[in-house]
């Protein structure tokens, strides 16, 4: 799964899951987020512009990364939401539980961390 | 009279790998389209299978990718009928606590959902378990009602 720098924010890093959000997808997106923990990653971006559903195990995943970053003082911040993947999190009640921004940069500016020095340059990508 | 129309009738079975659940999921979508669903009703069918196909695999069959899933749809009256049946470990419904999704996210437990998102999809759903026959899962949804 692709994880990659905010283009915009220090300290911040973007997680892009494709496809279907299903239980089979779940391990991937676990293992995501683990490998960004294991590197000291507080703040996490997901992008979700390239999922086309997500069900309970990959919502599952999102709230216990959520809460166990929020312990260390980060946070799981998401962008870009197909309606198809707003539906779920609005039929689940997430939607106040989590920041849920427009943009790629909307969702990193959210976690008040420093801009980079070449700051927001482009419209900043939900792919 | 008392006797439901069945007007169309669609079968699917599949082996309990989780791989199989974006077929199950193309499945549903192309019952949905020949029962001229509308785009909630073909959503709220899809998520519900698709959460009570990934139930049985991961908790009736623990895993294991050769059981069977045997799954119909029916268009029975002015309802959508889905029975989901596997030879699974019995499933006791009552013995998973639904989320109270008015508490905030950090009391929340992290079971549930599943069958939360289920319940809420659809107008009933109900288990049934038989030493012989193993689960059956049946749950309900009348057309032209979409609750989300």
């Amino acid at each position: 799964m692709e994880s990659r720098p905010s283009e915009h924010y220090a300290d911040v890093m973007v997680l892009v899951p494709k496809g279907r959000l299903d239980a089979s997808a779940a391990p991937e997106l676990e293992d995501a987020f683990n490998a960004l923990e294991a590197h000291d990653v507080k703040r996490v971006v997901v992008d979700l512009s390239q999922s086309k559903y997500i069900s309970s195990s990959c919502l599952r995943v999102l709230i216990v990364s959520a809460r166990r970053l929020r312990e260390r003082g980060g946070d799981v911040k998401l962008c870009c939401m197909p309606d198809a993947v707003a539906k779920v999190f609005e039929i689940a009640g997430l939607g106040a539980f989590f920041d849920i921004m427009a943009t790629e940069e909307g969702a990193a500016q959210a976690f008040g961390m420093p801009q980079n020095d070449a700051g927001p340059s482009s419209a900043p990508g939900c792919h | 009279m008392g006797f439901a129309t069945v007007t169309s009738e669609f079968k699917l079975s599949v082996s309990s790998d989780m791989k199989n659940l974006a077929v199950i999921a193309d499945f549903v979508a192309a019952v949905a389209e020949k029962l001229g669903l509308d785009d909630d009703e073909t959503f709220a069918l899809q998520m519900a299978v698709d959460e009570a196909c990934s139930n049985v695999m991961e908790h009736a069959y623990r895993g294991r990718t050769d059981g069977k899933l045997s799954l119909r749809v029916e268009a029975v009256d002015d309802e959508v009928v889905i029975t989901l049946h596997d030879q699974g470990e019995p499933f006791d419904p009552h013995s998973v606590p639904r989320p109270d999704i008015s508490a905030p996210l950090q009391e929340r437990h992290n079971g549930g959902l599943g069958l939360y998102l289920m319940e809420k999809l659809m107008d009933s759903v109900e288990w049934e378990f038989d030493p012989e026959q193993g689960n059956t899962l049946t749950m309900r949804k009348r057309r032209g009602k979409s609750t989300v």
